[in-house]
């Protein structure tokens, strides 16, 4: 009896060896172990705190996701959860960045995470529509600030956030997620809540692809890429880099 | 020896106010740690419900070392930059009527069924918090309390200023890396893991966790203050369940200086399971506090001293009886076993957090003997009588002076939930205590009378005199009072990120208060504070304000 209770004990002091576990069963118990109380046990975003948090967790069972480098309906690549693991998602959502987690767990919990949406099994293998990161970011100037504001007024984008980026247009009291949860769209002269960063580069990518799920469409193939990098020099110098010297 | 015709009660506004203090007139309140927020750029309802209180996946955090679930930080401690620190200030508005039900011994000070109305703002306190990491498996956690209190000094009201630790602790986290809290140490001054953390609630100073609060003895342990010791807790996890744990050795002392010769023992352990669906957690555990105090630490000391011990001796020799002060007044015996449940749910799009909490109390002896207590009749004093006056009385007469011991119990607990009306903003806790107390003074032992009326003759050249002696706490002066019933409802509101609002009423039914002694019945210098249960209800509106920084 007192090997077995010993053997009970040791077993419940030690944790399991990586390299003894199936990378599913890692991940699925890190992920109950840090992931499940918001995202739920199913991972349908549902969990014990979603309830009370501002922006609700993601739905892993939808495929979903907000932060990603590939085209609307295309998958993420994997570096882009990844990416969205260790970085977090800005400071008005709740998800934390990770970075103290191992390489190895956040691989796990990935493999895990990707395993509830059947789709990313099915399409393995496939090539996924990537948009490409610009090389090079031009310059900013007082010109491209300027049709910058004009194409944030032209564009609408004040309807949802506001003509002075406050995040308080009048589109906001409409504004629900895919699921149907009422959402804000960030007030823009709080960079610190924006989830893909505040870099002219982030901002970039933001508008280029847009944010899935949400209401922030992609200006990839409505717009052409100067005017992008036009409306992200009028918000990197409006709010970014408020206070700063305006470049000539 | 000299006899007073009938003992009085003899209650002084100062106990009144004694009373009041102990029965939470100051409401007390915490806060989230804005500090946490800070360092992980997060809003506080990502580790809290509403704050102070934790959430699931805050508690899970809390139990790694202050480190999300799943990470040990790396930073060596000597090249940390910064230790986190935040505060924060409150303000209340206490609108409190106190109604005495009690004839002829109001223990508030109050003239029998009489009634006293608060008004009143409370001055500005707060907590100062630090803590944080210091690398990969170290952690620390400092409270300081600055709280306003009220004094009397000659019959004047004073508020000082107090400052005092509420927490002070240095912990080893994760002693097996697992990264999710299996195996803490902690050392210093820190709550008890109870299934329902006193500092971190809901309710106000007003309505705490009425069966974790009892003290049976004036300065005895309770298990709501934070305790000096040392602790292994933590949580294991397997699957969608969750065991949650906790060893303590402690002080019983509320955090005050020891010395009695026996630790305290506390052991929590819990189980916990995630669901799927409309229930989404249950939890149930229990609790077992086994601590001792010592009866000579009790403020006023109350255990009689050398001289007074030395004196029984000489009586009972006299009486021919077995001298039975306690033996071990170092170490007095008590117990708090507590079974605790709690349901998670999503209702209608409504979380809702029930809990349940149910305790029991015991504590050996809170007279100070072992086995029988020598009733003190009425007289005491300076004459050094009282407690023997059997022997002492003209010709020796027997009065039918009991001698019983006198053991405190207690049974309790509370039903509450705390439901998440606007997410983020608005949440409402109703919550009910109740509390059933036996062998409370002048209780009866064994169906005896340990404080008795009784009254007898001295004549005196021909004149007779009638003496009339009690405690002046008998069961027929204190009502039949053992229940106290507390229902209080808040609602908490967030309007934006670092300030809370808090709205409270409540409604109590009897309390438990920690009134001297007459002074005819002991010895003054004891100032015993024999926990009872007096016939006192109360109703309150409370305001407050807090805001973190």
């Amino acid at each position: 009896m007192k090997p077995l209770l010993l053997a009970l004990l040791l077993s419940l002091l030690f944790p399991l060896q990586a390299g003894q576990e199936n990378l599913l069963e890692q991940g699925r118990r890190i992920y109950l172990d840090s992931c499940a109380s918001c995202h739920g046990i199913s991972g349908r975003g549902d969990g014990l705190v979603a309830a009370n948090l501002y922006v609700k967790p993601r739905d892993f069972t939808q495929g979903r996701y907000k932060i990603k480098s590939t085209a609307d309906g295309e998958l993420p690549l994997h570096e882009d959860l990844y990416t969205t693991i260790g970085f977090g998602m800005g400071q008005r959502n709740s998800m934390p960045a990770w970075a103290g987690m191992s390489s190895g767990d956040r691989q796990a919990v990935l493999a895990y995470i990707k395993s509830l949406y059947p789709r990313f099994a099915e399409q393995a293998g496939e090539p996924l529509k990537i948009i490409p990161l610009p090389t090079i970011e031009p310059p900013i100037t007082s010109m491209t600030i300027r049709r910058g504001r004009k194409l944030y007024d032209d564009l609408e984008c004040w309807k949802c956030h506001g003509q002075d980026g406050y995040g308080d247009g009048p589109s906001t009291a409409a504004l629900v997620d895919e699921k149907g949860n009422k959402i804000k769209p960030p007030d823009l002269s709080k960079p610190w809540l924006f989830i893909r960063g505040s870099s002219r580069m982030d901002l970039y990518q933001t508008i280029n692809i847009g944010i899935a799920g949400s209401a922030m469409p992609s200006l990839n193939d409505i717009i052409a890429d100067e005017m992008i990098w036009d409306l992200v020099d009028y918000l990197y110098h409006e709010f970014v880099q408020a206070g700063e010297v305006a470049p000539r | 020896m000299t006899h007073v015709p009938r003992s009085q009660p003899r209650f002084r506004f100062v106990h009144v106010l004694m009373i009041f203090v102990f029965l939470g007139l100051l409401p007390k309140e915490v806060f989230a740690i804005p500090a946490f927020g800070r360092k992980y750029g997060k809003p506080c309802q990502t580790c809290h419900v509403a704050i102070p209180k934790l959430n699931d996946f805050g508690e899970r955090v809390r139990v790694n070392g202050y480190q999300l679930p799943g990470t040990m930080e790396s930073t060596a401690p000597w090249s940390i930059q910064a230790i986190h620190f935040s505060g924060m200030l409150h303000e209340m508005f206490v609108q409190r009527t106190i109604k005495s039900n009690m004839q002829a011994v109001p223990p508030t000070g109050l003239p029998g069924n009489e009634q006293y109305d608060i008004n009143s703002f409370r001055d500005l306190g707060g907590h100062i918090w630090m803590g944080g990491v210091l690398g990969r498996h170290l952690s620390f956690f400092a409270a300081l309390g600055i709280e306003q209190e009220l004094e009397v000094e000659a019959g004047r009201f004073k508020s000082p200023v107090g400052v005092h630790w509420e927490q002070a602790f240095f912990a080893w986290n994760n002693v097996l890396s697992s990264g999710t809290g299996r195996l803490n140490f902690r050392f210093g001054r820190f709550e008890l893991e109870l299934p329902y953390s006193s500092l971190r609630r809901l309710s106000s100073g007003l309505s705490p966790y009425e069966v974790y609060a009892i003290r049976p003895v004036l300065g005895a342990a309770n298990l709501s203050s934070s305790k000096v010791g040392a602790s292994v807790y933590g949580a294991y996890s397997f699957g969608v369940n969750r065991i949650i744990y906790d060893g303590s050795l402690v002080n019983g002392t509320n955090g005050n200086f020891d010395t009695n010769t026996k630790k305290d023992f506390y052991g929590r352990l819990a189980l916990s399971r995630y669901y799927d669906g409309v229930l989404k957690k249950i939890t149930v555990g229990g609790l077992g506090y086994f601590g001792s105090q010592n009866l000579k630490d009790l403020p006023g000391n109350p255990f009689p001293n050398e001289a007074m011990i030395e004196y029984w001796e000489h009586e009972h020799e006299e009486l021919g009886e077995e001298f039975n002060v306690h033996t071990d007044p170092e170490n007095a015996a008590f117990t708090r076993i507590g079974l605790d449940a709690a349901l998670d749910l999503v209702l209608l799009g409504y979380h809702i957090n029930i809990f349940g909490q149910y305790l029991i109390g015991h504590n050996d002896d809170i007279d100070m003997t072992d086995e029988e207590m020598p009733y003190l009749p009425g007289n005491g004093g300076a004459e050094g009588g009282g407690h023997l006056d059997k022997a002492l009385t003209p010709a020796g007469e027997d009065h039918g002076l009991e001698w019983k011991k006198r053991p405190f119990d207690y049974t309790g607990g509370f039903i509450g939930a705390d439901i998440i009306l606007i997410p983020t903003k608005l949440y409402l806790s109703p919550r009910l205590d109740w509390v059933n107390v036996t062998n409370q003074w002048a209780d009866k032992v064994n169906d005896a009378d340990v404080r008795m009326m009784g009254s007898y003759d001295v004549v005196e050249g021909g004149d007779t005199t009638s003496y009339m002696w009690s405690d002046g706490m008998t069961r027929s002066m204190t009502g039949s009072a053992n229940d106290i019933t507390r229902l209080t409802v808040q609602l908490h509101y967030h309007p934006i990120q670092p300030v809370a609002m808090m709205i409270e009423v409540g409604r109590q039914t009897n309390m438990f208060g920690y009134p001297e002694p007459p002074l005819a019945m002991y010895n003054p210098s004891w100032v015993a504070g024999m926990g009872r249960v007096v016939k006192v209800n109360s109703s309150w509106l409370m305001l407050m304000i807090m805001f973190a920084f």
